[in-house]
Order: C-alpha cells, then structure tokens, then sequence
C-alpha cells in the first residue's frame, strides 16, 4: 500500500511531465512564429523592393512621355506636339501658296484670252486680204496685159492671208493647249489647297487627352505606391510581434521552471511536515508563488500600445 | 446662295457671309469680294452660318490678308463657332486676323 510520500512523489512525477510538455510546447510555438515572421519579412522586404523599382519605371516612362525631360529635352508628347503643330502649319501654308498660284494663273487666263482674241483680228485680217487679192484678180483680168503685174502682187497677197490665217489658226490650237494646261494646274492646285482639318483637330485633341490622362495616371499612381509603402512599412513594424512572443514566451518558460521547483519545494515541506512545523516553508512558497503572479516584461496586449519594452 | 457680298462704302466696309461649306467651292465669289474693292477697306468674314471649313478656306483668308497688307485690323471673322472656330484656333489665325 502507498504511503503519504509515494503520493507525493507520483504527483511531483506527475507535475514533472506537464511542466516539461508544456515547455516543449512553448519553445516550438516559439520556433514556429520565428521561422513564419522570418518569411513574411521577407516577403514584405520583396514587395517593398518591387515597389521601388515600379515607382523607378513610373518615373522614367512620366519622363519620356510627359514631363519632356530626356537627355535632349525633348519628350515624346512634346515632340509628337509640335510636329503635329509644324504639320498643322505646313498645310495652311501649301493652301496659301496654292490660293496665290490660283490667283496667278486666273491672271495668266486672262492674258491667254487676249491672246486669243488677237488670234481671232488676225483671222479677220486674213479674211480681208483674201477678199482684197480676189477683187484685185478680178481687176487685172480686166486691165488684161496690163494687170499682169498687179497679178502677181494679188496672187502674193492671197499667200499671205492664207499664211495669217494659218499662223491664226495654230495660235488658236496653242490657246487651247494653253488653257488646257491651265485648267490642270488650277485641279492640282486646288487639290493641294484643299485638305480636312478634322483629322488635324482630332489628332490634336487626342493628343491633348493622352497627356491630360498621363497626369491623372501619374499622379493616381504615385499616391497608390506611396499608400502600398506605408502599408508595407507599418506592416513590417507589425512584425515586430515576434520580439514581444518571444519575451513573453521566454518568461513563461522561466515562471513555468520557477513553478515547478516551487511546488516541488512544496511538496517536499508537505511531505516531511509531521509537526505542522512546515508552515514558514509553506508560506515562504506562497509568497514567492505571489511574486511570480506579478506581469511579465511585456506587458501591452496588442501592437498599438506603444513600443515593445525589453527584459 | 453660299455667298452674299453687302458693300457699305460710306463706311469703306465689306460684309461677306459665308453659309454652310466654306471651301474651294466658295473661291470665285469669295476673291469678288475684295477684288474690287477700293484700297483702305476694311472687311467682315461672318462665320454665323459656316458650319464647315477646310484649308482652302484658310488660304482664301490669307489672300485676303494680302489685300490689307497684313493689318489684322482690317479683317474681322465675325461670329466665329464650332469646326470653324476649331479650325482658326489649330492654325492659330487668332495672330492673324481679329476672331469675334
């Protein structure tokens, strides 16, 4: 049969085991939260890093395309403006030149028309001298051997009405070509003075729009990295948890040591106490049980009570 | 009619009014406007109708600036709205001329 103190001893035994499970519990609890912080720090450090390199590109691509500040001071949208706007002036002044080109050859039509109106005095003339030399034929048969010599001067005046009328007519042709060529030019002319503005006006308003819409990208973008830094960097300092489980997770490691030798001293007193005089031990245990009853070093309950205090 | 030309001499004024396309189209009636007209005039383009203008029509309103020799006084686009105004902003002719 089991006396008092076998009791004791199974129970001391007993008290054993669970303190040395229950310390086997806190250090893993303690290895698991050291190796799962240590990857969410990473993590965050990774994130972090891409961030940065995000804001980098977002900074060099708002350079190129809208802040106009590449190594020759020329951005993209800025470049792409005034060319548009060089083309938008190139146009206006090829329809201007090309109206001055109307307004010379409308001149030049008209001296071409005087020129065919000459052409047509000369026919008039020609019809006359052809009707004079006829006449004078007439006149020279007449005269009979008389007129021989007026013949010849008629017959001559004849040639040259059918000479004028002949010059007459290859001026009229040329006229014609004149005009011709004339009418051409002015088709092309107009052709190049006649262009839509539309395409212009909407290419500069697209323009406008895409560097409108590149601030507001650029500055929802810069705000939204700025936001994720923060996050990252209060959810890095949230990390710090870890130091304080430790702390806390150590000194429950000492207390439960403190508590085991503590009531194994208990037991011992209790065991060996036949004549009550046990009790100061007792009551020295129980003091020192008060003591270890006192908070811990880390004494907040949650992140935002303040800085971590240390051991 | 596209074009109606109102000559007010007493006061050395030509009002052209443009209606509807203001192109090439318009070019022959247009230059009588200030073909004839006396040295010192000045003229008024109304816009108020035009609903649509291409560079042909920029070039005719530099012909007429030659005629004024370049004084952006003497040319008044009068009424100036929608693609038309558009058009005289993108080729900047607010330099050129006076755009009401």
């Amino acid at each position: 049969m089991l006396d008092k103190r076998d009791e004791i001893e199974n129970l001391k035994r007993s008290l054993d085991l669970v303190i040395e499970g229950l310390k086997g519990d806190l250090v893993r609890a303690r290895a698991v939260v050291r190796d799962a912080v240590g990857h969410l720090l990473a993590s965050f450090r990774g994130l972090e890093g891409a961030v940065g390199t995000q804001k980098e590109l977002l900074k060099s691509v708002a350079s190129t395309l809208n802040q106009g500040a590449d190594q020759h001071g020329n951005g993209l949208t800025k470049t792409t403006s005034k060319l548009l706007q060089e083309f938008i002036e190139q146009v206006v002044r090829v329809s201007g030149t090309s109206m001055q080109i109307i307004e010379h050859l409308i001149v030049l039509s008209e001296h071409v028309e005087l020129i065919s109106k000459d052409s047509s005095a000369i026919d008039r003339l020609a019809r006359e001298s052809r009707f004079i030399a006829f006449n004078a034929r007439i006149e020279t048969q007449r005269a009979g051997e008389a007129g021989v010599t007026f013949k010849v001067v008629a017959d001559e005046i004849k040639r040259l009405a059918g000479a004028s009328a002949s010059l007459s007519s290859h001026i009229r042709q040329e006229v014609n070509q004149s005009f011709t060529c004339l009418d051409l030019i002015r088709k092309s002319a107009t052709d190049l003075a006649s262009h839509d503005m539309n395409t212009a006006i909407e290419s500069r308003t697209g323009l406008l729009d895409i560097v409108n819409r590149l601030d507001e990208v650029n500055v929802t973008l810069e705000s939204m990295l700025a936001r994720v830094t923060t996050l990252i960097a209060d959810a890095t300092r949230a990390l710090q948890f870890e130091d304080m489980l430790t702390q806390l997770l150590d000194g429950t490691l000492k207390k439960l040591s403190e508590v085991a030798a503590l009531t194994r001293r208990a037991f011992d007193a209790l065991g060996h106490d036949v004549n009550g005089t046990g009790i100061a031990e007792i009551q020295t245990i129980s003091h020192l049980l008060t003591e270890l009853a006192e908070p811990g070093a880390v004494a907040q309950s949650s992140m935002n009570q303040g800085e971590i205090e240390l051991f | 009619m596209p074009i109606v030309i109102e000559n007010k001499p007493a006061q050395n004024l030509v009002i052209v009014t443009v209606d509807g396309r203001f192109d090439f189209t318009c070019h022959a009636d247009f230059r009588k406007a200030f073909t004839d007209a006396p040295k010192g005039t000045s003229f008024v383009i109304d816009f108020g109708k035009v609903a649509y203008m291409d560079s042909a029509a920029l070039g005719m309103l530099l012909l007429l600036r030659e005629k004024v020799a370049g004084d952006p006084t003497r040319v008044e686009l009068r009424n100036t709205q929608g693609q038309p105004r558009e058009v005289l902003n993108v080729a900047n002719f607010g330099q050129l001329f006076r755009l009401t």
